[in-house]
C-alpha cells in the first residue's frame, strides 16, 4: 500500500510539473499549451547533453536545461505564439502549440545524440538505483532517492514562483499584464515582454521537470504528448488557476492512477483517470483548490 | 472443330508470345530487376529502420557482386514509411505501379500488415521482418506471397521457456508485456507454449508504451509468487520495467523476448543491477559461419557490430534474391512464393531457412539461442 502511495506521488510530480507550467501559460496567454509535455521532454534530452557531452554533474545539468528551456520559451513566444496569436487569435495559439508538438516530437529524433529512443540520465547525490528501506505495518517500501529530491525540488519550484509571482515587483507585474492588460500599459508595463516572460517560465519549468524526474523515467521517446494530457487532467483537478492546485491536482492524478492499475489491468484503468477530468468538468470546474468567483475576461 | 482448332491455335500461339516475352528481357535488355525496401528509417521504429536499411545496401552490392540473378542486376529502392501504415500502404501501391517485383516491408508489425493487403491484391511477394507470425499465417489460413525472415514469436517462446524448465527448474511463471500488437500477441503465445510445458502462468500484466511507473504491475506480479518473470517487449520501455522490478526488490530470473536484446535496454535496466535476465536471439552464442561472414561485411562497410535488425534486413534481402533465383525468370508473387514453398535450405544469418507450403517462416526453436546478460552486456548463459 505504502509502496503504490510513493509510487504514485513520484509519478504525480510529473503530472504536477507538467500542470504547473500549463498554468503559468494560461494566465499569461489564455491559452494550454499542448507543448507542454514535448518541452519537457526536449528539456530533459538537453539536460543529457549537458551531462554527456559536457560531462556536466546532476547539477549543472539541471540548471543548463532549465535555463536552456527558459531561452526556448522566449524564442517559442516571439517566434511562433505571437505571430499566431496576431493572426489567428486564441484559436490559432493553441493551434500552434499543437504544431509544435509534432515538430519538437520529430525534430528533436533528428538531433545527433538524441534520436528516436529514450536514454537514461544520471541521478542527483549518486548512482540512481540507491534505495532505502522505510519500514511500516505491511512490511516496508522502498524510495529511490531520487523520488525524494524529485518532491524537493518540485516544492522548491512552487516557492520559487511564489515568491516571484507575489513577492517581487517584476512578478506582480506580470500578472496585472496578464490579468488586465490594457490597464497594464496604462500603468507602463510592457506586456508584450510580460507575455514573453511568463512563456519562457513556463517552458523552463517543463524543462526543469524534464531534468528532475529524468533518472527515474528516462529522457527522450515519444511521451511527451501523453504527459501533456495528464498534466491536464491535474490542472484541471486541482484548479487551473491555482498553482498549489496544480500540484495537489498531479498528486490526486498519480497515485490515482497506480491505485487504479494495481486493481485492474492498465487498459481499463487508464480511461478511468480520463473520465475523472469530466466528472471534474461537470461537478467542480473550478477544480479543487479553484475559487468558484474568479471570472476571466 | 474448326472453330475450336482455330482458338486451340491461337491460344498456343499466344502463349508462345508470351513465353518468348518474358524470357526476351533476359538475353536482350540488362536493366537491373527493380525491387523495393519500405522501412521505417525514420520516427520511433528508427533504431530498427536504419541497421535494415544499412543491410540491404550491402545485399544488393553482394548479390550484384556475385552475378546478380543469372546475370542479371538487382536494384532495391528503398523508401521510409516513418513508421506509419498508411504511408507504407501507399509507397506499396507506388512501387508496385513503377514495375517493382518484390517488396521487403517492414520494419513493425502494422506497416507490414498494411502493405501485405496491397501486396497480396497484386500478387506481389513481400518479405517481413517482425516476429509476429499472423501477418502471413492469419485466421484464414497462410497468406501465399507473404514469408517472415527472423524467427517468429512461437520459436522464441519455445526456447525461453525450455532453457527455464529444465535450466532454471522453473514451475511457474508471470507475465509482464507491452500492450501493444508486439507485446500482446507474444504473451499469448508465451502463455499457450508455457502451459504446453506444464508450466502454470500465475500473473499476465501489461503496460503502454509510454509507461514510466512499473510499480503496480510489479507488485501484482510478485505478490502472485511466481519462479520466473516472462517479459514480451521492444524499444527501451521493457529496460525500465527491469530496473522497476530490481528496485522493488524483485530479484525473479526475467526471460525477455529478443526485443530486449540490446545494450540499451541494459543499460536502462541498470547495467549490473539488473540482475538475472535471458534473452533469445538467433545471434546469442557462438556466430554460425553466415553470421560471421555476414558480421565481417557488415562491421568493414560501417564499423558496427550486427544487431539483430541488420541481420534480418540482410536475409531479407538475400531471400528475394534466392525466390528470384529459384523462379527461373518469373516474378508475379505465385511463382516466386511457389520457389521458396519448395522448401531449398537456405542457409543466412537468422538461421538455415527451409519454407513449405504451410510455414512461412521456415525456421525452427533451435535457430533461436539463448542469451544471458552479465555486467551490463550480453553473452551466453
Amino acid at each position: 500500500m505504502l509502496q503504490l502511495l510513493i509510487a504514485g506521488l513520484t509519478v504525480g510530480s510529473e503530472f504536477a510539473l507538467i500542470a504547473l507550467g500549463i498554468h503559468i501559460i494560461l494566465r499569461a496567454t489564455r491559452v494550454v499549451n499542448f507543448a507542454q509535455g514535448e518541452f519537457s521532454i526536449v528539456g530533459g534530452l538537453i539536460a543529457l547533453t549537458c551531462a554527456e557531452v559536457l560531462h556536466a554533474n546532476a547539477w549543472f545539468a539541471l540548471a543548463g536545461a532549465t535555463l536552456a528551456g527558459f531561452v526556448l520559451g522566449l524564442v517559442f513566444e516571439i517566434v511562433v505564439l505571437r505571430p499566431a496569436g496576431r493572426t489567428g487569435g486564441e484559436a490559432g495559439v493553441t493551434i500552434a502549440t499543437i504544431g509544435a508538438v509534432f515538430v519538437l516530437l520529430y525534430g528533436h529524433a533528428l538531433v545527433p545524440g538524441w534520436g528516436s529512443d529514450s536514454h537514461p540520465l544520471p541521478g542527483f547525490g549518486g548512482p540512481a538505483n540507491i534505495v532505502i528501506l522505510s519500514l511500516s505495518k505491511d512490511g516496508g517500501a522502498v524510495v529511490q532517492v531520487q523520488s525524494l529530491w524529485v518532491f524537493a525540488l518540485l516544492i522548491a519550484a512552487l516557492a520559487a514562483l511564489y515568491v516571484f509571482f507575489e513577492r517581487t515587483y517584476y512578478g506582480k507585474a506580470i500578472r496585472a499584464a496578464a490579468e488586465n492588460p490594457l490597464g497594464a500599459r496604462l500603468v507602463g508595463i510592457d506586456v508584450n515582454s510580460a507575455r514573453a516572460i511568463s512563456v519562457a517560465l513556463g517552458i523552463a519549468l517543463a524543462a526543469y521537470g524534464g531534468t528532475i524526474i529524468g533518472p527515474i523515467t528516462l529522457v527522450g521517446g515519444a511521451a511527451g504528448f501523453a504527459l501533456t494530457i495528464k498534466g491536464f487532467v491535474a490542472a484541471i483537478v486541482g484548479g487551473l488557476e491555482s498553482p498549489v492546485g496544480c500540484v495537489a491536482g498531479g498528486f490526486v492524478v498519480g497515485v490515482l492512477q497506480v491505485f487504479l492499475q494495481s486493481r485492474m489491468s492498465y487498459d481499463v484503468a487508464d480511461p478511468l483517470v480520463y473520465s475523472v477530468l469530466l466528472l471534474m468538468l461537470l461537478v467542480r470546474p473550478q477544480g479543487l483548490f479553484g475559487r468558484r468567483d474568479v471570472v476571466r475576461d | 472443330m474448326f472453330r475450336t482448332f482455330a482458338t486451340a491455335s491461337a491460344a498456343v500461339c499466344v502463349a508462345a508470345l508470351l513465353a518468348g516475352a518474358s524470357t526476351a528481357p533476359l538475353t536482350a535488355a540488362p536493366e537491373p530487376l527493380k525491387l523495393a525496401a519500405i522501412l521505417s528509417t525514420s520516427g520511433p521504429s528508427a533504431p530498427l529502420g536504419v541497421p535494415e536499411m544499412n543491410a540491404v545496401k550491402l545485399a544488393e552490392r553482394e548479390i550484384n557482386a556475385h552475378g546478380g540473378i543469372d546475370g542479371r542486376q538487382i536494384h532495391f529502392d528503398i523508401v521510409d514509411d516513418g513508421a506509419k501504415a498508411d504511408i507504407a500502404a501507399q509507397l506499396a501501391t507506388q512501387m508496385i505501379a513503377s514495375g517493382h517485383v518484390a517488396i521487403f516491408c517492414g520494419t513493425r508489425t502494422d506497416t507490414s500488415v498494411a502493405v501485405a493487403r496491397v501486396t497480396g491484391a497484386a500478387n506481389v511477394l513481400q518479405v517481413y521482418t517482425t516476429p509476429t507470425e499472423s501477418v502471413w499465417h492469419t485466421q484464414r489460413g497462410v497468406v501465399k506471397n507473404v514469408f517472415q525472415v527472423n524467427p517468429r514469436d512461437q520459436l522464441e517462446a519455445i526456447a525461453l521457456l525450455s532453457f527455464a524448465k529444465s535450466r532454471l527448474k522453473v514451475k511457474t511463471i508471470g507475465i509482464l508485456h507491452d500492450e501493444n500488437l508486439y507485446g500482446s500477441g507474444g504473451a499469448k503465445i508465451a502463455a499457450a507454449e508455457a502451459r504446453a510445458l506444464g508450466m502454470q502462468v500465475v500473473g499476465d500484466e501489461s503496460y503502454p508504451g509510454t509507461a514510466t511507473d512499473f510499480t503496480p504491475q510489479i507488485v501484482k506480479l510478485r505478490d502472485a509468487k511466481p519462479d520466473a518473470i516472462v517479459l514480451w517487449g521492444a524499444t527501451t520501455t521493457p529496460g525500465l520495467a527491469i530496473r522497476s522490478a530490481r528496485t522493488l526488490g524483485v530479484k525473479l530470473p526475467i526471460l525477455g523476448s529478443s526485443g530486449i536484446l540490446s545494450p540499451a535496454i541494459l543499460n536502462v535496466a541498470g547495467g549490473a543491477a539488473a540482475g538475472e535476465v535471458y534473452s533469445a536471439s538467433p545471434l546469442a552464442g557462438s556466430p554460425s559461419a553466415e553470421q560471421r561472414a555476414f558480421a565481417d561485411l557488415y562491421d568493414k562497410e560501417y564499423h558496427l557490430p550486427v544487431v539483430s535488425f541488420a541481420a534480418n534486413g540482410w536475409d531479407a534481402a538475400q531471400l528475394i534474391a534466392a525466390a528470384l533465383r529459384d523462379a527461373h525468370g518469373k516474378t508475379d508473387g505465385t511463382s516466386l512464393a511457389n520457389a521458396l514453398e519448395a522448401g531449398r535450405s537456405i542457409p543466412l544469418a537468422d538461421g538455415t531457412f527451409k519454407f513449405s507450403p504451410t510455414d512461412h517462416n521456415g525456421l525452427v526453436p533451435g535457430d533461436v539461442r539463448i542469451a544471458m546478460a552479465r555486467n551490463g552486456s550480453w553473452g551466453s548463459p
